[in-house]
């Protein structure tokens, strides 16, 4: 199918040579890429980074991309998995330090990220997150590799405080050689550009995006004459989950009919619980505790409105999520939360409680006269702002981009590190980066790429996913899978005695 | 720039409409949000000078129980005297605690005099019973360990005192305990049992009863508490020199150090800040939320 | 999808005639049990197998025909289909092997449609040895339980269906029935009078020793031995839990009932073996403490021996009562603890020697236990040890009670020193605002305990490595005897002698594989592991290790909770 497709698409470019238009060729058949996505931050682990990571590889994969995955083992997940699409994720057995971030010493890795990239023949590594340790390490390794390297940076940092001060140093170092930025607000952007000492020319923004199927809208769940608010986030001090204490009290006791649903885990969880203790709201405020993502379709779409209290925030997904199942949004202004989306969609109040009361008043005496938009329009609107094939073009767009250009070699990597990160750390980097190349070279004397033999590809232009799913959907591929005697080691001796 | 026009079209800053414009493109107005030193907060010398007062009433009242203590090793002062002089000092602190106020105070917090009597006799009676336990619980350990023991102590006491409400570290519970903690350490070195008890009222005094006076003194009459608090650091360096000359002068340079050197220094360097602030700034929750749950 | 035939191989030779066997159709498989010889007629055969049914209670079948070579048979090709329609069950096999090549070949007649499905790829014939599959029970993979009957694989259902034909191989050639048939079949029984003399024998032998263990139980139902104390001590002594034990495997395996079951079974004769040891080496024991007045000497050694250790105990107390190891403990608490542990073994020696005339006397007595088992034996001594060293105990419950107390005080007053508490209802640490009197007086306490508490420690310390010690020693003679009592024998002779009576699995050797022909395998057993067969055929014993890992001990020891040496208490579940 694949294939048939091509020769249509070389087709019709050979009419258009024909009929005088000259389409450059990187428009038209846009090169296919073996990217790696390397995070710390991967599924069983949820939140937004795994899953813009797992959409996006799928997306990649449908545009004809070889895509893998690189994390980190959790727990009894270690190895290698397949997910949908022959989706390949490698779970490295790498020691967890904090927060499900792996330790490092910077080197350990490489022997390991060489292999995969060798053997998976990778031209682009992508890594995600600046939390995670795993993605700068394999920057750091791919850039001494010689690969091309894209850097998604999913969140935002202060300037103000010591440890903020220390990672934007790590960021600016690690960036400073990294081929391009995305960021996934245009805050993002500028915060970036900041912390990083980059030039905005090398940083695009492409924003997240929602699966609006996932988040349809369903007025029928909503509870009759009451008024339900949603928060959905985990339960820490970010979340601004004290300005949620602050306002459940206050707006509960002004309006009897109102109800929040709470979904969400963290330590900030106590605030809620004693707030709603001493207010005796156990049957107003409910608490979900941790929520799987399927099940948060279902939450949202029993309330009327979703309130947001972040204090800081890149790209707010939750928002969306949100709007798409048909909620009025109300939302603190910070972070790149007032670009996501329209104004009639989302009412913006400052982070304190007094704003956000007048904002949420505001939308209940709205709700209560019946000037809400209806959620089947909310849905409408949202469900074509934010699409993952629309993400996965645009960063296409930036892979084709990175693929011309020229990796650095080492003598301009030292040199880049040593004048545009500081005279200590820019050194000390320019160190190990030295130290880094040498390792390269013992590890390709040790084991010569020669020698290593080349991965199947799952994915890709020669992927063989589709040619192993097909025969096996069809009846007579069962017999293989059936074919098996269990509980018994099945050993196919080759001799033929009688 | 940037080479990119569209005639007509403006970049605007969002994410929900399509722009004709590359993922990368810079506009002009790019970092327009860029704040320097917003946060920057004009101090006034002297009241700085006068926030910072409790820190060193602080310390002299730690130096001045250290003082005590140490005439009582000596044996300069008996332990009656000391508990005689400590009963009359509290019973005026007493008085003076609801006459600042009016019994405002207490007509809030619904607290009896019984209670407070009670509170007192509590504080004597298990005093003086464990004060010949006191005497003898730390006899195996040397000297210096206890004295090492007692001034980490104290200088824990100064570190999470809870000089103003809004402190991250303060815990006014844990500041109280360690004090006390010292004081049993310091008592137990002292050659009677009646001199245990002594000194350890002493420290409840001192440690308990005085911050609470003070506190409420700084609220109602200001005067008063600055009148008090210079009265107290010249009497503790004053007894502080009674004892060494070397040790006095420190601790009055300490004093002026910390509460008029360093409120200086606060407004000086604040000259030199340099802070980046713009839209990605975690933002601040300014208002007091704990009311909600107290 | 393929098929797969489970083929004897004794039928190999046979002549030609039916199949008898059972289709596995979720799996898609058949096994065939036996071959019908010619001549026959269709109806007695259909009556055959009704009573083959009815006996053995499985869905059997004619699956297909045989037809072997034989000179100037060609022509059965068409009779052999034939007779597919006469016994129409199912899809039908049609094997028939040819002259001069090995291996055979096989057609698949599907039961509506005429056609002939001959393509040989999707036939794997599977040689089995009919008597080893027959004797053989199959352990399932981990997890799974033996006999179960969820999730039954495709290999126990073969096997099943062999061990449960067992009546159908009873028949052998020299019968005269209406028709020959042909499968595996013994050789004949070998008649030993020894062991007819042991079958007749153990029927009145069982019955007595039933009626004495009626009697046995009776005894222990009795009312005064179920009073409190005489309950209690019983239950920590070790020799009364060994002997009970005991009579409950005997109970078992005196049972008149024929077992049918495999795992009850092989039980049986692990308990039967086990007993069998147990009262060789008690024997031996007994003839080597009695001949050369042993008992006499150790009771002449044990009081001596009790006795040192009482003075052992003292010096170690004076000494605690000092400065030990230079440490700094608080005198006068030390003084008292002190004093208070010396009466105890003042106590405690008086006791010794009030009780040493009679010591060799009851040694004697207690030394006749051993011709009850080795098992019995050891227990009685592990008793003995356990109340000589009571006085240990005793410390060590003093010691750890003070300590655990001191420990729980600490713990609470230092939540109280940073001005946090134990929240109960939620299971946590709250923030807590104290009165000014509560956190003085809690401060006071607290360091009071504070400083208290090396005395108590190295109290604590010495005591329970001093327990520790003890429990060790009663810990290995628990050992020899949890190994008496738990290794099964039987089922490792018959692992030994008899591998293929346990089977892990099979394994399959590959016989034939010619491009036209089917895939002919052979099944081979896999024997059990010897950590499988422990695994499964441990005898339940009544002592249980101590549940806790290492940590757990380790902690319990840290927090001051008492530690016993194999009895847990049952921790409540709720």
């Amino acid at each position: 199918m694949g294939k048939k497709k091509e020769k249509c698409r070389k087709k019709t470019l050979l009419q258009k040579t024909l009929d005088g238009t000259t389409p450059t060729l990187n428009n038209c058949i846009s090169q296919k890429h073996k990217i790696c996505m390397v995070s710390d931050f991967f599924y069983p682990n949820m939140g937004g980074v795994e899953s813009h990571i797992y959409q996006l590889s799928q997306c990649l994969i449908e545009r004809g991309h070889k895509v893998i995955i690189v994390t980190h083992a959790y727990g009894n997940r270690k190895g290698i998995r397949f997910l949908t699409k022959g989706l390949k994720v490698y779970y490295l057995p790498l020691k967890v330090m904090y927060n499900q971030s792996t330790a490092t010493t910077i080197f350990h890795s490489l022997p390991l990220l060489r292999c995969i990239f060798v053997r998976e023949c990778i031209t682009i590594v992508h890594s995600h997150s600046s939390f995670s340790v795993l993605a700068h390490d394999a920057l750091f390794h791919a850039k001494t590799m010689g690969l091309h390297t894209v850097f998604t940076d999913h969140s935002l940092f202060g300037f103000a405080d010591v440890s903020s001060v220390l990672t934007n140093k790590l960021l600016t170092v690690s960036l400073c050689d990294t081929n391009h930025i995305i960021c996934v607000s245009f805050t993002s952007k500028e915060n970036t550009v900041l912390r990083g000492a980059l030039n905005p020319e090398i940083v695009s923004v492409i924003p997240n995006a929602v699966d609006p199927t996932d988040f349809t809208p369903d007025p029928s769940r909503r509870e009759d004459g009451k008024i339900t608010i949603v928060v959905i986030s985990r339960l820490v001090y970010r979340k601004g989950i004290d300005l949620l204490a602050g306002i459940i009290p206050k707006l509960c006791l002004k309006h009897p009919d109102l109800n929040f649903i709470i979904g969400g885990e963290g330590p900030k969880r106590l605030v809620i619980e004693e707030v709603r203790e001493k207010y005796q709201l156990h049957e107003r405020v409910r608490l979900l505790g941790a929520l799987e993502h399927r099940e948060v379709r279902n939450v949202l779409v029993q309330g009327h409105i979703f309130l947001n209290t972040s204090l800081t925030e890149a790209f707010c997904m939750a928002i969306v999520e949100g709007a798409s199942c048909g909620l009025q949004v109300v939302s603190t202004k910070v972070g790149g939360i007032p670009e996501v989306l329209p104004e009639d969609l989302i009412i913006l109040c400052e982070p304190t409680v007094k704003s956000l009361c007048e904002g949420l008043e505001m939308v209940i005496a709205k709700e209560r006269a019946g000037n809400l938009l209806s959620p089947a329009a909310i849905h409408n609107r949202v469900k074509t702002l934010y699409t993952w094939r629309n993400v996965a073009k645009r960063t296409e767009k930036v892979y084709d981009r990175v693929a011309k250009e020229v990796v650095l070699t080492i003598d301009e990597r030292l040199h880049r590190l040593m004048f545009s990160c500081g005279p200590v750390a820019g050194c000390i980097f320019a160190f190990l980066a030295v130290l880094d190349f040498l390792l390269l070279l013992l590890l390709k004397w040790l084991v010569p790429e020669s020698y290593m033999d080349r991965a199947v590809d799952a994915t890709g232009p020669h992927g063989l996913w589709r040619q192993w799913s097909l025969p096996r959907a069809s009846p007579n591929g069962e017999q293989k899978s059936n074919y098996h005697l269990s509980h018994s080691s099945v050993e196919l001796l080759n001799d033929a005695s009688c | 720039k940037c080479a990119y026009r569209h005639p007509g079209v403006r970049w605007r800053k969002v994410l929900y409409e399509p722009q004709p414009f590359p993922d990368n493109y810079v506009d002009e107005r790019f970092l327009e949000e860029l704040r320097k030193n917003i946060y920057v907060r004009r101090y006034r010398y002297w009241s700085v000078v006068f926030e910072s007062g409790l820190v060193a009433q602080q310390l002299a009242c730690v130096s001045v129980f250290v003082v005590l203590w140490w005439y009582m090793d000596r044996g300069l002062l008996t332990p009656h005297w000391l508990f005689g002089t400590g009963l009359l000092l509290s019973t005026v602190g007493y008085v003076a605690y609801d006459l600042v106020d009016g019994g405002l105070g207490r007509h809030q917090s619904g607290r009896t005099r019984w209670a407070d009597l009670k509170s007192a006799i509590v504080f004597v009676l298990f005093t003086y019973g464990f004060s010949p336990l006191l005497k003898t619980l730390t006899e195996s350990i040397s000297t210096d360990t206890i004295y090492a023991m007692s001034f980490l102590m104290l200088l824990a006491h100064l570190v999470f005192f809870e000089y103003s409400t809004h402190m991250a570290v303060a815990s006014s519970s844990l500041s109280l305990s360690v004090a006390i903690f010292a004081s049993v350490c310091l008592a137990s070195r002292l050659p009677g049992s009646l001199h245990a008890f002594a000194t350890v009222t002493c420290a409840i005094e001192v440690f308990a009863l005085w911050p609470l006076l003070l506190r409420r003194l700084k609220s109602h009459v200001p005067q008063g508490y600055v009148a008090v608090s210079l009265l107290v650091s010249v009497a503790s360096v004053a007894v502080a020199l009674s004892v060494t000359v070397v040790g006095g002068v420190l601790l009055a340079l300490l004093l002026l150090c910390i509460s008029l050197l360093c409120p200086y220094l606060l407004i000086c360097l604040q000259l030199h800040k340099d802070n980046i602030h713009g839209p990605w700034d975690e933002a601040e929750i300014t208002e007091d939320l704990s009311r909600f749950l107290r | 999808m393929v098929l797969k035939i489970f083929f004897p191989q004794c039928c190999v030779q046979a002549e030609s005639g039916l199949l008898i066997g059972r289709w596995l159709p979720k799996h898609n498989s058949a096994v065939v049990l036996a071959v019908i010889h010619f001549p026959f007629i269709p109806c007695q055969v259909k009556q055959y197998l009704c009573q083959l049914q009815n006996l053995i209670k499985l869905e059997l079948a004619i699956v297909g025909s045989w037809s072997k070579a034989v000179k100037g048979q060609e022509k059965q090709d068409n009779f052999m289909e034939d007779l597919c329609t006469i016994f129409p069950q199912g899809d039908w096999l049609q094997m028939y092997s040819e002259k001069g090549k090995r291996g055979f070949d096989c057609r698949v007649i599907p039961r509506n449609g005429t056609k002939t499905m001959n393509n040989d790829k999707n036939v794997v014939i599977i040689h089995y040895d009919q008597r080893k599959v027959m004797l053989s029970q199959l352990h399932p993979a981990d997890g799974l339980v033996l006999g179960s009957q969820k999730n039954v694989s495709e290999l126990t259902m073969v096997f099943q269906t062999v061990s449960q034909s067992k009546e159908l191989f009873h028949s052998d050639k020299y019968d005269e029935g209406p028709f020959k048939v042909t499968h595996w079949q013994s050789e004949g029984r070998e008649a030993s009078i020894i062991i007819e003399l042991c079958k007749q024998a153990s029927v009145p032998v069982c019955f007595m020793i039933n009626c004495f263990l009626t009697v046995w139980f009776w005894m222990c139902k009795s009312r005064i031995l179920n009073l409190w104390p005489a309950r209690f001590v019983s239950s920590k002594l070790s020799t009364c839990v060994q002997l009970s034990h005991r009579a409950e495997q005997l109970q078992i395996m005196s049972n008149p009932r024929k077992t049918s079951e495999h795992l009850e079974f092989m039980r049986k004769g692990n308990i039967f073996l086990s007993f069998l040891i147990d009262l060789a080496l008690g024997l031996l024991l007994i003839s080597w403490l009695y001949r050369e007045n042993c008992i006499a000497r150790l009771a002449d050694m044990l009081v001596p021996a009790a006795d040192r250790v009482a003075e052992e105990l003292q010096q170690l107390l004076q000494w605690l009562m000092g400065a030990p190891a230079g440490l700094k403990m608080n005198r006068a608490l030390d003084q008292v603890l002190g004093k208070f542990f010396l009466y105890h073994i003042h106590l405690w020696i008086s006791y010794i020697h009030l009780m040493s005339p009679f010591i060799g006397m009851i040694l004697w007595y207690l030394g006749l236990s051993a011709c009850l088992g080795l098992t019995i034996a050891l227990s009685v001594f592990s008793d003995i040890v356990a109340l000589l060293t009571f006085h240990i105990y005793c410390f060590y419950v003093y010691g750890a009670r003070l300590y655990c107390l001191k420990i729980y005080g600490l713990s609470s007053l230092w939540r109280l020193f940073r001005g946090k508490k134990w929240n109960v209802l939620r299971q946590r640490v709250d923030s807590c605002s104290y009165d000014l009197d509560q956190l003085f007086i809690g401060t006071l306490l607290f360091t009071i305990l504070l400083f208290l508490l090396p005395t108590t420690v190295l109290y604590y310390l010495v005591f329970t490595l001093l327990r520790l010690l003890v429990v060790l020693f009663q810990g290995l003679f628990h050992l020899c005897m949890d190994l008496i009592n738990s290794i099964p024998l039987f089922a490792m002779g018959m692992r030994i002698f008899r591998p293929y009576r346990l089977a892990a699995g099979v394994k399959f050797r590959i016989l034939q594989n010619d491009k036209e022909r089917p895939l002919h395998l052979l099944m081979e057993i896999n024997p059990l592991t010897f950590s499988a067969v422990l695994k499964w055929y441990r005898i339940p014993t009544y002592s249980c290790y101590p549940k806790d890992s290492w940590g757990a001990l380790c902690k319990k020891l840290f927090i001051g909770e008492l530690i016993y040496p194999w009895k847990t208490k049952h921790t409540k579940t709720d």
